[in-house]
């Protein structure tokens, strides 16, 4: 101590660019000279206040912050970085620099953020950091917050969860004797989700409405993108929560996709981790071009991409902004989101099933009872002329839902109809694996019908030369694009699943076409 | 020997000979029983006396006995049946039910060719005009039996010079089916020069005619012709008629007949159009391009099948079945149900589920089927019918 010399030390950090985890390299070095403490590597403003955080924790720790000219570099530092993932790495490289720590582990990473006092906290992206820690070769000795540990449990990955700085410095120093260390092990198999609860509406429901149950069922099965048109009151918000009950629980592969999401834009519960609902997101029609897809100045994901494997859901899509509505095209058709920025790319997951609604005129009268609407004929055309075209033409189902006449409605009051929404959801579950089956044979990605983009659908969907023929000829019939004759290819092809037919057949085809879009009147065309 | 086509001969002979009428001939075989025109023909001696007939046909019939045609009737019946010539009547089968209706509709029929054409189901217009049409009348008539014939529809006419030529011509040479009726008895050609038209309406299309084989075309028996093209017409074109035209006589035997007469305009200023001026003055619908017949055509064809379905079930009966076993049920008995639902105003699907009892997967597989063909459409979130009576 006190001697003319410089002493280095290096801890390797996980740090979150976009959704992507990466591996930095936090390099401390002490030398002799006036005492100063430097942060350099591209770090924003948090990096640079992490500065204060360190001196602090270190001190509260009761050890001493090195009184010399200390260097600490973060690289690779060509990128641009920021989060306060680093405190702890920082910490650590400081206190095995200084050698009041030492070691005998070869590879230490380490993140987390500290208090003043010492203690580590948990931040955002623990998924995508530790998806980048199973990409190292060698054998690491990784520190992580504690609250870490539920995703290291469901990844399987070897790690230390800390709750103090203290706690990590005796993991790394080798003295684990006193602090009760929780250490999950990669051999152990991956933890399970918890089991789905039972929805909180049944499909039973909407007795008296076989055509929205239909409608529903069918676009459960096939992962199809709907649009419900009714009038207010005729249960579209109902219906999408009904979907969102018979969706079966989300596979470990999908739910941890949806993490690496949901953990990059906050701190996840237990529960959240745990749970296998697919998401439902109810977006609200204010939503910004930004929220809805992503971006912004750091490039965070958005709506779309929070809905991934699960119901986006837009109520009143004619109030949307038009400009809103054109964004999800490309996603609908690519499955993804990207997002360039200045110093890098960001592509975010958007595999979403979208389940629009809306009502067929402001007033929402003019199908279910026309003279009673108020609405004038432009005033109508406008109305439906805000959704554009290209949208519709991605939505495979499109359901008219109807008010429900008394008898109906006093039979929905009973309650004391089976319960069918479970039975459903194990159903469809079957009907999905089939699907999977089937894009295996073919040799193409797993994806369920609906999403299904490939252009030899009739091979896939196993038509025959008869079937194709009537489909295009009740193409041309209807007037429907060539992308109008996919989604009815597509959805017959859901039908026959759920007919469990190995082939499509001209029924499953007529099936699919009543489920076209609503022709208006004379207001819109095919 | 056929029997049939002997009794059929002798029946002819006798209203021919002015011995029996027709109504006469059915009379008696209603007030005595009789099952058939051959069992009419085995007992027919029994009848001729003066409860049955007056003594001006007793005299007839005796004239009739003593010659060569009462005598010699199994050579007439060679002579005929080697032309190829058959016979149907009003007690047959056969016999169109759409004629039976009307009054003054031939006992007996002559035919040679192909008899399906005259079934209900299909589809025929009259085609008829002058016998000297203009370049426009000749362009008219090829037109619109091209077009009509290319959808399947038989095209009727005369076989006469002109516009009756014309049409048959037209439609043949489409690969389409013609139907001639001729004035005259069906081992005549009546006019000369359609010899090959004639050979060729025999194997191709049909050949009708109510007179005895062996009558001459005589101008009077072309009004009586006439009637008989309109009643095996669901509806009746004009292209081209003169003032005083035959064609005429058509119009007014199928507006008689409630048949749909077209008539195609022209300029007021020619002659051999003066006809059809005459008619779309009167009120006949005006056919600017064969697609306006073939309209009117779909909505016959398809009440015809409506009503075909109608005749076979009962509402009552479809109930019980849609209850006890809906998968037995037909596909036209769901368009029937759906069609009964409809006729008032639109309904939506989930009505008509409730309504109909029909599973839903049944009924929206039917309901998508008549959408295709362009029976019912898709209103917002109703069904309507596209064909209106």
């Amino acid at each position: 101590m006190g001697q003319a010399v410089t002493r280095n030390a290096k801890v390797k950090t996980l740090y979150l660019q976009g959704l992507e985890g990466n591996i930095a390299e936090v390099e401390a070095s002490i030398f002799p000279g006036l005492p100063s403490f430097e942060v350099v590597g591209l770090g924003d403003s948090s990096i640079r206040e992490a500065k204060e955080r360190v001196r602090a924790s270190i001190r509260s720790c009761g050890f001493t912050f090195p009184n010399q000219r200390l260097l600490v570099n973060i690289s690779p530092a060509y990128l641009h970085k920021s989060g306060s993932s680093f405190d702890l790495a920082i910490a650590m490289a400081i206190l095995l620099a200084s050698g009041q720590v030492t070691t005998q582990a070869m590879n230490i990473v380490i993140y987390g953020e500290l208090s003043l006092v010492g203690q580590v906290r948990p931040v955002p992206g623990s998924i995508s950091r530790l998806l980048c820690l199973e990409t190292i070769d060698d054998t690491v000795l990784c520190i992580v917050p504690s609250k870490d540990m539920d995703e290291a449990g469901l990844l399987g990955c070897d790690v230390y969860g800390v709750d103090t700085l203290q706690e990590a410095i005796s993991i790394i120093s080798g003295d684990k004797g006193e602090a009760e260390i929780r250490h999950v092990v990669s051999d152990e198999p991956g933890q399970l989700l918890d089991p789905l609860p039972d929805p909180q509406t049944d499909i039973s429901a909407l007795r008296g409405q076989p055509d929205a149950e239909r409608a529903i069922v069918l676009a459960a099965s096939g992962f199809h993108n709907m649009l419900l048109v009714g009038s207010p009151g005729t249960g579209k918000s109902l219906s999408a929560k009904i979907l969102q009950g018979i969706l079966p629980p989300l596979s470990r592969e999908e739910k941890i996709e949806l993490l690496r999401v949901e953990s990059a834009l906050s701190v996840l519960s237990k529960e959240d981790i745990a749970s296998g609902a697919r998401p439902f997101r109810y977006v609200h029609h204010t939503c910004t071009p930004t929220a809805m897809v992503g971006g912004g100045r750091n490039a965070s994901p958005g709506e779309i991409s929070r809905a991934l494997h699960g119901i986006l859901f837009l109520d009143e899509l004619p109030e949307f902004t038009p400009h809103v509505l054109d964004l999800l095209r490309v996603p609908i058709e690519s499955g993804e989101m990207v997002i360039s920025r200045n110093n890098c790319t960001n592509v975010f997951p958007a595999r979403f099933m979208l389940v629009a609604a809306m009502n067929p005129c402001r007033c929402g009268k003019c199908m279910e009872s026309p003279s009673e609407c108020t609405c004038t004929p432009s005033m109508i055309a406008s109305y439906q002329g805000k959704v554009s075209g290209a949208l519709l033409d991605r939505m495979d189902i499109s359901c008219t839902l109807n008010h429900i006449s008394e008898e109906s409605l006093l039979e929905t009051m009973k309650g004391d109809f089976e319960l069918q929404s479970m039975s459903w959801r194990r159903r469809i579950e079957e009907i999905w694996e089939r699907q999977y089956e089937r894009c295996d044979e073919a040799g193409i990605a797993r994806c369920r019908n609906g999403e299904m983009r490939e252009k030899n659908l009739g091979e896939i969907f196993r038509l025959g030369q008869k079937q194709m023929e009537y489909a295009a000829m009740a193409a041309h019939q209807l007037q429907l694009s060539v992308r109008g004759l996919q989604r009815v290819v597509r959805l017959a092809r859901t039908v026959a699943d759920l007919d469990e037919k190995k082939d499509v057949e001209c029924e499953h085809i007529v099936e699919a076409i009543s489920f076209r879009l609503p022709q208006w009147g004379s207001n819109r065309g095919g | 020997m056929d029997g049939k086509l002997k009794a059929d001969l002798f029946c002819s002979l006798l209203m021919a000979r002015h011995i029996m009428t027709g109504s006469q001939i059915k009379r008696i075989m209603e007030e005595e029983d009789i099952p058939s025109v051959e069992a009419f023909y085995e007992e027919h001696k029994r009848f001729m006396d003066e409860e049955h007939i007056s003594a001006e046909q007793k005299e007839n019939w005796e004239k009739f006995t003593s010659s060569d045609a009462y005598l010699r009737i199994d050579e007439y019946v060679e002579y005929v049946s080697a032309r190829e010539i058959r016979s149907i009547n009003r007690l047959d089968p056969v016999y169109p039910e759409y004629m039976q209706c009307l009054p003054n509709m031939p006992l007996i029929l002559y035919y040679r060719g192909d008899l399906s054409l005259l079934e209900k189901k299909r589809p025929r217009v009259c085609i008829v005009g002058t016998r000297r049409p203009s370049v426009y009348g000749r362009r008219v008539t090829r037109d619109f039996s091209k077009k009509i014939s290319m959808h399947g529809v038989a095209v009727v006419s005369g076989m006469a010079r002109g516009v009756d030529s014309c049409a048959h011509e037209e439609c043949l040479s489409c690969g389409g089916k013609t139907i001639a009726v001729m004035p005259c008895g069906l081992d005549r050609i009546y006019p000369k020069e359609n010899r090959e038209l004639y050979e060729r309406i025999a194997r191709e299309g049909l050949l009708l005619s109510e007179l005895l084989p062996g009558t001459e075309p005589i101008r009077q028996y072309f009004p009586a012709r006439n009637r008989i093209l309109a009643a095996i017409s669901d509806a009746v074109v004009i292209t081209e008629a003169g003032k005083l035209s035959g064609t005429l006589h058509t119009a007014s035997f199928a507006a008689a007949q409630g048949r749909e007469v077209f008539a195609v305009p022209s300029t007021i200023y020619s002659e051999t159009a003066e006809g059809n001026l005459a008619l779309l003055k009167d009120g006949a619908t005006v056919a600017t391009e064969p697609e306006d017949v073939l309209a009117f055509l779909a909505h016959v064809v398809f009440f015809r099948e409506m009503e075909e379905i109608r005749d076979q079930c009962y509402q009552k009966q479809l109930k019980e079945k849609i209850e006890s076993s809906p998968e037995t049920i037909t596909s036209s008995e769901i368009r029937k149900i759906i069609m009964d639902m409809l006729a008032v105003s639109g309904v939506s699907t989930d009505e008509m589920v409730k309504e109909s009892g029909l599973p839903y997967r049944m009924l929206v597989c039917e309901l998508g089927k008549m959408e295709l063909e362009g029976i019912i459409a898709k209103d917002g979130n109703k069904y309507v019918l596209t064909i209106r009576v």
